[in-house]
């Protein structure tokens, strides 16, 4: 269970209005009101830090609107300016320091999209003279709008600005590509698998790219904060996506029951999306899936699984990636089954497969499917692949029934309904997540009961289409179909509490009216007061 | 897997539990420490500091192995449950060595800011925080053995029938355990305890054979009590009562016999609504060992992963019987009340040694008194305020198994004093003033004449003050105004002063004590968030004695609620109030507009005062002071858990018993919130109250934007130039 956070604003909404009074077209008139309710919430809680900040910056212009240089020295409304921005760029900068030496402030603002300037203004007014009114205003007018950008926009809208994967995201600048280290890594594997006496030679090697790689991670992981901002710009994209009937990519859904290091159920947003990045660019032709087709289904063994020669090259890789960061298989888990529900296009490097220019439309097809169904071995390798000799069967059950349930709910949503059948959408463009589907119900058998009360039963309902869309009968599948559903969910807990037992038939000595002072009064259900969150009032004026 | 577990059973039988059995030689002084084996272990270690220093490190890394070793062995008990909900545990913590060394980009050092950090929180390079929370106390290779005592049904334990029972003055079922001299028994859980002959040390306290049940909370979470039986002779030979004669047939001449009852006060459940410290009260035995059989008491026999056991340093011991033969009158023949002071660092053992001298005061004096002056981690009240408590019986648990209403009290506001310094001390004066006139010749109180025999000395209360643990900066200004304001008798104190031991003429008598380092399973901030909630989850009326003076002790949890399905007050403001002050930096900004907003879901005083007429007007007026400690008094806490919308109603959930609410006048918001816990409903999975509306003032999930987390201070960050 993760536990929440004390935010000063009740609903969004209030915090959605703190943004207008501030930043709205005649907002001098509104600041003050700003300001009000800043003091009020930062009296209620300490306020994140760019609320506090923001704080000091509206008095700092207030003071600045109000004066006239009469009684009051220019001195005291640059210090307040000046302290205003120093905290400002400090409280940003601080929380990434998170190694144990001390990083220039400059470069960390750098990754932060901040200023450089104002990082300079916050050196002179830190160490130097202090800087002139005039460019103290400019720095506040700026801060301002940063803010904007950065705090409240995706504050206010969490969905858009939310690391999940970001379909056509535009390459990213401050990065560098994770491509160039992957295929360094996967012909030094081949090589090795080839002729195994050249492992020794090359272990060096190995351990270098795995390092490297590992290093990237880190790099994007602080490159994340800057580039949320780009993905806001572009997230009108996203919920284009979203629209379409792509499954939000759940990260958090396996880790729940294993109580090792594991303290959150969810990767942090930063490094989530850097293990994003990383994620796609194994999913380009290539890496996971080989560009031969050949090579991505073997023969010989059970399909279920990749071949035994893409294993060698790249489970070194996934195991190295995961000892670090333990969220990896979920995160590629689930990327690969957003993308075989997706229906996207295969992603592909830049450069064009020379053999995509004359491939017809067919062709094209029996690629995808080629490509969706190496894929689908994969993610069902990686459901059951174990990350420890001793983990728990349950984690592995656990993870099956969230990528069942993902499958199966994208499936039965978007299968073909009588009236509009979106095209991108079709069964036929959902081979690999079928092939997954099918892996995963031949691994457990409880699921594929569950397949079969909800999967078929939605495939005679789309045969009836003539019918009247309700019957009573209806009813009875759905409720069959939560019995089925919920089966999986009820696992046996032990509760380890002693329950209280006396107190329900004792008398509750609150409830008998004692003499209450004036003014005070004991509410009660009978009396028409109902449990509610704190925080909530109920009961007349 | 296999090899671990065959290891530890191997080493599980290789310290048989027979031969370790203390010789009774020594044994027949009281005052003995409760486990001879781990107190020579101790003096080993604490030749001196520095030296003590090198001892842990080195077998710490010795020990390495062995930690994995019980990690890898132990997984499926509870206790690793509750480790994931606890983001502060690493349970494979990195050696010393290995943690100096190993720099990587990709790995951020653990952050030291706790989500309230103060200036007096220590920084990181405190040796105890490298050591992660389960090393046991001592630096000893066994496992330590925490009962010798091995219930065998008609020799050592004996179910008491309810005409047994009735016949010693019990109600309900109970059983009598018999434990031969020096042997050792320790509980988890919680429950009832009489002795009837011998006396056994529990805690660091005597207990000879009397009528009282004393009431025993003995969590996971804090050192584990032992009792230990000491040879009963002359006057704890005999008993107060007809011992059943199923048991004198049996024991020995200098066999001690203790009963035990349950105690059921729901006091287990807080570990639902504080999931943090859930299961603290059970114990699995991993090495199934036979349990008595008395509900929610678990028999521990040795101390497993997480669990310490509570020992008395020999500096304390000598320490408590000096306390004990304070002279109750001065040499002029006047009665001499004495003012007992403790300092020293913060997680020095300062409150468990105040606790300690409580209990053994308390076996001398019929009521002590207590004065609490750490705002952090109050002993018997919430913490942000200065309390005067009176206690009347010895307490076993630590601090959030006893909450209880002050005397008198006067609320801060905040962990720290550190922005009302003259406040502070302008309350502790209060306070003292109070002490001096009304309790320490026990003046002001009314004898309950119950017709109990009871030899101890009423008509003089002695008065404990614990302090709080900054030490530094203005923390050492404060801590000598204090000591200059209560002019204490003895100063015990944990850190060695240049005067130490130094008698002045007049001045007082110093004794120096060596800190205890516990395990730091739980950082100070859970601890308060525990207290806290237990203080508004318990129930203080005594339907017995609803008008008892004196002690006011919790005595059982409303548990089976969470707060936010709890019935509350309603009050109309212009009725109930005369004025709502805000206490804290910034509060002068708050107008009165926003009033209604800063209160809602606010932790608030109950405060009474005297106001002169002319100030009642306004109810609110921003920048107005807090009462006068002079001439104002806490009542309590309470939670306002909602505004109406044009202001003039809250509703309020408090366990102050109602008929204390008449003078409650004032209200004082400070910078104290209610612990994120505590808004939740944990009857459901998701925390949100039933009726599936979103919880107002909370947020799942990460913030997304930059800067959306609270300011965060790092202490320890370096420079390459430092390298």
């Amino acid at each position: 269970m993760q536990l929440p956070r004390r935010v000063p604003w009740a609903t969004l909404v209030e915090l959605d209005q703190l943004c207008q009074y501030i930043y709205a077209q005649d907002a001098h008139s509104t600041r003050n009101l700003a300001i009000e309710r800043l003091s009020a919430w930062r009296f209620m809680t300490p306020l994140p830090h760019a609320l506090e900040s923001l704080l000091s910056i509206l008095v700092a212009i207030r003071q600045d609107s109000a004066s006239d240089f009469g009684l009051s020295s220019s001195l005291s409304l640059r210090q307040s300016y000046a302290t205003a921005l120093i905290r400002l760029v400090n409280g940003l900068v601080d929380p990434l320091q998170s190694g144990t030496y001390a990083r220039s402030i400059l470069s960390i603002a750098a990754q932060i999209g901040l200023p450089a300037w104002l990082v300079e203004l916050r050196h002179a007014a830190t160490h130097e003279d202090l800087p002139s009114l005039e460019l103290l205003r400019d720095g506040a007018k700026e801060s301002l709008t940063w803010l904007l950008h950065n705090y409240f926009l995706p504050t206010l809208n969490p969905a858009l600005a939310s690391p999940s994967r970001a379909p056509g995201r535009g390459p990213s600048t401050m990065v560098r590509p994770v491509e160039p280290l992957l295929r360094q890594y996967k012909s030094l594997l081949k090589t090795v698998a080839r002729d195994a006496s050249l492992r020794a030679r090359h272990a060096g090697d190995i351990s270098g790219v795995l390092r490297e790689v590992e290093r990237w991670l880190a790099e994007a992981r602080v490159a994340a904060v800057q580039l949320h901002v780009g993905e806001f710009a572009s997230g009108l994209s996203l919920y284009r996506g979203r629209q379409a009937g792509e499954v939000p990519v759940v990260t958090a859904a396996v880790d729940n029951g294993d109580g090792d290091e594991e303290v959150e159920g969810e990767p942090e947003p930063r490094e989530a999306w850097a293990l994003d990045r990383l994620c796609d660019a194994l999913l380009v032709k290539g890496a996971l899936v080989p560009i031969s087709r050949k090579k991505r289904i073997s023969a010989k063994e059970s399909a279920q699984h990749p071949p035994s020669s893409l294993l060698a090259i790249w489970t070194p890789l996934l195991g190295s990636v995961t000892a670090n960061h333990a969220h990896f298989p979920a995160v590629l888990t689930s990327h690969i089954i957003a993308h075989l529900l997706s229906g996207d296009d295969n992603p592909t490097d830049d450069e064009p497969n020379p053999d995509d220019n004359t491939t017809t439309a067919a062709a094209a097809a029996a690629e995808k499917a080629s490509y969706d169904v190496c894929l689908a071995t994969w993610a069902a390798w990686l459901i059951e692949w174990r990350r420890s000799a001793d983990e728990p069967d349950t984690d592995v059950t656990a993870r099956r029934q969230d990528a069942f349930f993902q499958l199966a709910q994208a499936i039965v949503v978007t299968a073909p309904k009588h009236e509009t059948p979106p095209p991108r959408s079709s069964p036929s463009s959902q081979t690999g997540a079928r092939a997954l589907l099918t892996a995963l119900c031949d691994s457990d058998r409880r699921l594929a009961g569950i397949s079969d009360a909800i999967l078929g039963a939605r495939l005679d309902v789309s045969e009836e289409d003539d019918k009247p869309v309700w019957c009573e009968t209806d009813l009875g599948v759905m409720e069959a179909r939560v019995r089925a559903a919920r089966s999986l969910s009820t696992a046996p807990r032990s509760d380890l509490h002693l329950a209280p037992d006396f107190s329900s038939d004792e008398p509750d000595f609150l409830s008998q009216n004692i003499n209450l002072p004036d003014g005070w009064r004991l509410l009660s259900e009978q009396g028409g007061w109902r449990p509610c969150p704190i925080g909530v009032f109920t009961g007349s004026e | 897997m296999l090899s671990a577990i065959a290891a530890r059973k191997a080493r599980l039988q290789h310290q048989s539990p027979p031969s370790l059995k203390p010789s009774s030689k020594r044994r027949h002084t009281p005052s003995a420490g409760p486990n001879s084996s781990t107190k020579k272990a101790r003096k080993d270690t604490s030749k001196s500091h520095s030296e003590q220093k090198n001892v842990i490190t080195t077998t710490v890394s010795k020990e390495e192995g062995n930690i994995s070793l019980d990690y890898s062995d132990d997984m499926s008990i509870t206790l690793d449950q509750d480790a994931t909900l606890i983001p502060h545990v690493r349970p494979l913590e990195p050696t010393l060595r290995e943690r100096t060394k190993a720099y990587s980009p990709s790995r951020p050092v653990a952050d030291s800011s706790d989500d309230e950090s103060d200036a007096s929180e220590q920084p990181l390079t405190d040796l105890s925080q490298l050591f992660s929370y389960n090393r046991p106390l001592l630096t000893n290779e066994e496992p330590q053995i925490l009962s010798t005592y091995r219930p065998t049904d008609g020799q050592n334990i004996f179910p008491l029938s309810l005409d047994e029972g009735s016949a010693l003055g019990l109600s309900g079922s109970a059983i009598a355990l018999v434990l031969s001299p020096s042997a050792t028994v320790s509980f988890v859980g919680a429950y009832r305890l009489r002795v009837l002959r011998g006396s056994i040390s529990l805690l660091g306290t005597i207990i000879q054979p009397s009528r009282v049940l004393h009431h025993v909370f003995a969590p996971r979470s804090s050192p584990i009590p032992v009792i230990e039986a000491f040879v009963a002779h002359g006057e704890s030979s005999k008993s107060l009562y007809d011992i059943p004669a199923q048991i004198t047939s049996t024991i020995d001449e200098g066999d001690a016999i203790i009963v035990l009852q349950e105690l059921r006060t729901g006091i287990e459940a807080l570990g639902r609504v504080m999931r943090t410290f859930e299961g603290v009260f059970h114990q699995g035995d991993p090495e199934g060992v036979r349990n008595i059989p008395l509900r929610g008491v678990r028999l521990v026999s040795q101390l497993v992963r997480g669990m310490c056991a509570f020992q008395v340093p020999p500096s304390w011991e000598s320490a408590f019987s000096a306390s004990s033969s304070l002279p109750a009158h001065e040499p002029t023949g006047l009665l001499k009340p004495h003012v007992l002071l403790v300092k020293g660092q913060k997680n020095s053992g300062k409150s468990t040694f105040a606790r300690t001298l409580v209990n053994r005061l308390s076996s001398r004096y019929r009521r002590v008194a207590f004065l609490e002056c750490d705002l952090g981690q109050s002993e018997f009240t919430p913490g942000g305020m200065v309390a005067l408590s009176v206690i009347e019986r010895p307490v076993f648990g630590p601090p959030f198994t006893h909450p209880t209403l002050p005397h008198q009290a006067h609320y801060i506001g905040a962990h720290n004093p550190r922005s009302s310094p003259s406040r502070y001390l302008r309350a502790i004066q209060a306070l003292v003033d109070v002490y001096r006139l009304d309790l320490q010749f026990a003046t002001s109180l009314v004898d309950i004449e119950d017709g109990e025999e009871d030899d101890r000395i009423a008509d003089l209360i002695p008065l404990v003050i614990n302090t709080m643990g900054w030490t530094k900066g203005l923390g050492t200004d404060l801590a000598r105004r204090i000591e200059e304001l209560v002019q204490p008798s003895y100063i015990f104190s944990f850190e060695a002063s240049p005067s130490n031991n130094v008698v002045e003429p007049g001045g007082p008598l110093v004794h120096t004590l060596e800190p205890i380092t516990l395990p730091q399973r739980f950082t100070p901030s859970d601890h308060r968030a525990l207290s806290l909630l237990s203080y508004f989850h318990a129930v203080f009326s005594d339907p017995m004695h609803p008008t008892s003076l004196g002690q006011k002790a919790a005595s059982r949890w409303n548990t089976d609620l969470p707060l936010c399905a709890q019935p509350p007050y309603e009050i109309t403001l212009s009725l109930a109030l005369d004025r709502i002050v805000l206490a804290g930096a910034g509060a002068e900004d708050v107008v009165r507009t926003e009033l209604g907003r800063v209160l809602s879901g606010a932790l608030v005083a109950l405060v009474s005062a005297q106001l002169p007429p002319e100030e009642i007007e306004e109810l609110y007026t921003p920048g107005s002071p807090p009462p006068d400690p002079a001439s104002s008094n806490c009542i309590g806490l309470a939670l306002v858990r909602g505004v109406s919308n044009n202001g003039s109603k809250l509703q309020l959930l408090t366990p102050v018993p109602p008929e204390m609410l008449v003078n409650a006048r004032i209200l004082v918001m400070g910078e104290l919130q209610l612990p994120v816990w505590g808004w939740l409903d944990f009857r459901s999975a998701e925390g949100s109250a039933g009726s599936g509306v979103d919880v107002p003032f909370l947020r799942w999930g990460r913030s997304a934007g930059a800067g959306g987390e609270k300011r965060r201070v790092r202490r320890n960050i370096m420079r390459r130039a430092q390298m």
